[in-house]
């Protein structure tokens, strides 16, 4: 039987919601997204509902909307200063260390271009396979391959320079 | 550090992002709220539009010839073969309800001109204010819901990006909520609105003395006694029955300072894409490389997986209507069922609005 809207969104919504949180890496954003989305869903539910995956499906077009958010939207679209978030948390050893180490990471995310920032959530947070990221996005799979690569290389690169910057206000204390 | 260890650390943070997320209380409202932002024409009226406008469909497409300015809101001439006028097709109005002249400003930064008004189904008004030369924006909305409304504890989970502050200011009485992005680039004031719109919302980027003029704007607000939906009206783009509205309705200057009029909307029975409808003043500027000349109209598509998209544009009185359809998850709908629904839509001149000519 065919999954009802209200039904649907009981399921699903909270799941969307994280989504598109670690998409935009905005929750005002991701708000805005999911809604978009939802609403248009809502008006085709009878279709959508019908399918056998509509999570998948209403998925995809929460990954499309981010990918096409247009530039009105930019106003909201702000983007993070490397170092800001960094600057946020407390200078410390071990535990905080951790916890910068993630800001710094989340920062680097923020800044990564969407296909690039799409490709990352979907491997990492989303345990997608290369083929099923290069469906999501609609590209080769080698792109797909690229993308995280190139991401990853600059992630790694960013928290090792921020790792040295730290480690360098920590010798001058 | 190893790879793996990376990796844990990279999920590490996606999650705690995750964490971050909001919670349902907006969008289910947004979803359970009807949604009757569209204004509908009197039947007497669509049917005097659709009478006398000309529809057009293309019959025969490949190798087509321009057939002059002729557009769809005009009687077509038959003369070029290309072309058949057909009996008109139900014609509905997405009509803008465009009135966010409720709630003017007293004061603005000097020099600061509206560029932007946005009208959306979710029931949010928006104008835009922009310095002509400088990135410095103002905008001012009224909205149907938004954060004001969650828990205290809920927006605590925003995220470092958007800090709290100045909660003790007011506004027509009413504490000012702030949030600003670490660089200062945008920073938003929410305070209790009305009835019918429970938030306002004052936004600004590069605003120097960002807070106190903020605050200046928000409370030299003069908020008038008609409410939005009794404002002025006005249809200036109508969709054949097979488009949906479903998004924004917009009107703004483009980069040139041209009026510029977009309406969202769906296309039946294809899916969740989206189709953007733009009317505007100037022809588009690549109309040359990647156009194909079918007829009086041009058409284009680009492929880019799913950000592929088909464009018709075509001359209308004086401007140019372009219509793009994003393909998203489905396939392309193709030239000729795109240009048939283009030959079916209507136009009309914008207003004389002193904001989008200045």
């Amino acid at each position: 039987m065919a999954l009802t809207f209200d039904e649907f969104l009981s399921d699903r919504l909270d799941a969307l919601l994280r989504y598109a949180t670690t998409l935009t890496c905005d929750p005002h954003q991701a708000e805005d997204i999911v809604q978009e989305v939802l609403l248009r869903a809502q008006q085709r539910w009878s279709r959508i509902g019908g399918l056998d995956l509509p999570g998948a499906y209403v998925k995809r077009m929460v990954t499309n909307e981010f990918l096409s958010w247009r530039r009105r939207r930019s106003s909201r679209d702000v983007s993070v200063a490397h170092g800001d978030l960094v600057e946020l948390a407390a200078p410390g050893p071990d535990e905080t260390e951790w916890v910068d180490d993630r800001a710094v990471l989340l920062a680097g995310i923020a800044r990564l271009p969407r296909k690039q920032r799409a490709a990352v959530v979907l491997r990492y947070y989303d345990d997608r396979s290369d083929a099923e990221i290069a469906d999501e996005l609609g590209c080769a799979e080698g792109t797909v391959r690229s993308h995280i690569s190139r991401a990853v290389d600059r992630l790694r690169l960013e928290l090792e320079a921020e790792r040295s910057r730290a480690g360098c206000r920590g010798e001058a204390r | 550090m190893s790879t793996d260890e990376f990796e844990d650390l990279l999920r590490d943070a996606l999650r705690q992002a995750a964490d971050r997320a909001p919670g349902q209380a907006r969008v289910r409202a947004a979803l359970a709220r009807p949604r009757k932002r569209w204004r509908w024409p009197p039947i007497a009226l669509m049917a005097a539009i659709a009478t006398t406008a000309a529809v057009v469909v293309v019959e025969c497409l490949p190798n087509g010839t321009p057939s002059g300015t002729v557009g769809p809101a005009v009687p077509v001439a038959t003369s070029t073969p290309l072309l058949t006028v057909l009996p008109p097709a139900p014609v509905r109005t997405p009509v803008t309800n465009f009135a966010p002249t409720w709630g003017d400003p007293g004061w603005l930064p000097s020099g600061m001109v509206e560029t932007e008004r946005y009208a959306a189904v979710d029931g949010s008004l928006t104008r835009v204010w922009s310095m002509p030369k400088g990135p410095t924006r103002v905008t001012f909305a009224v909205r149907q819901s938004d954060y004001l409304d969650r828990p205290d504890a809920e927006r605590k989970s925003d995220p470092p990006a958007f800090q709290e502050g100045g909660q003790y200011d007011l506004v027509g009485g009413s504490r000012v909520w702030f949030a600003t992005d670490l660089n200062g680039q945008l920073t938003r004031m929410r305070w209790r609105g009305a009835s019918n719109y429970p938030v306002y919302e004052v936004t600004a980027q590069f605003l120097p003395d960002t807070r106190t003029n903020m605050l200046r704007v928000a409370r030299s607000i003069q908020f008038r006694d008609t409410r939005p939906d009794d404002v002025e009206v006005f249809a200036a783009v109508g969709l054949p029955t097979e488009l949906s509205p479903t998004g924004e309705v917009s009107i703004f200057r483009d980069t040139h300072a041209k009026p510029y009029l977009t309406v969202t909307a769906s296309l039946d029975g294809v899916g969740s894409e989206r189709v953007f409808v733009g009317y505007q003043v100037d022809q588009p500027a690549d109309l040359v490389p990647g156009w194909q000349q079918i007829g009086y109209f041009h058409y284009r598509v680009t492929n880019d997986g799913p950000n592929s998209r088909e464009e018709v544009a075509w001359p209308v009185s004086g401007r140019w209507l372009v219509l793009q359809h994003a393909t998203f998850e489905t396939t392309l709908v193709g030239s000729p069922r795109l240009i048939g629904i283009a030959g079916r839509m209507l136009a009309r001149p914008l207003p004389d609005l002193p904001w989008l000519s200045g």
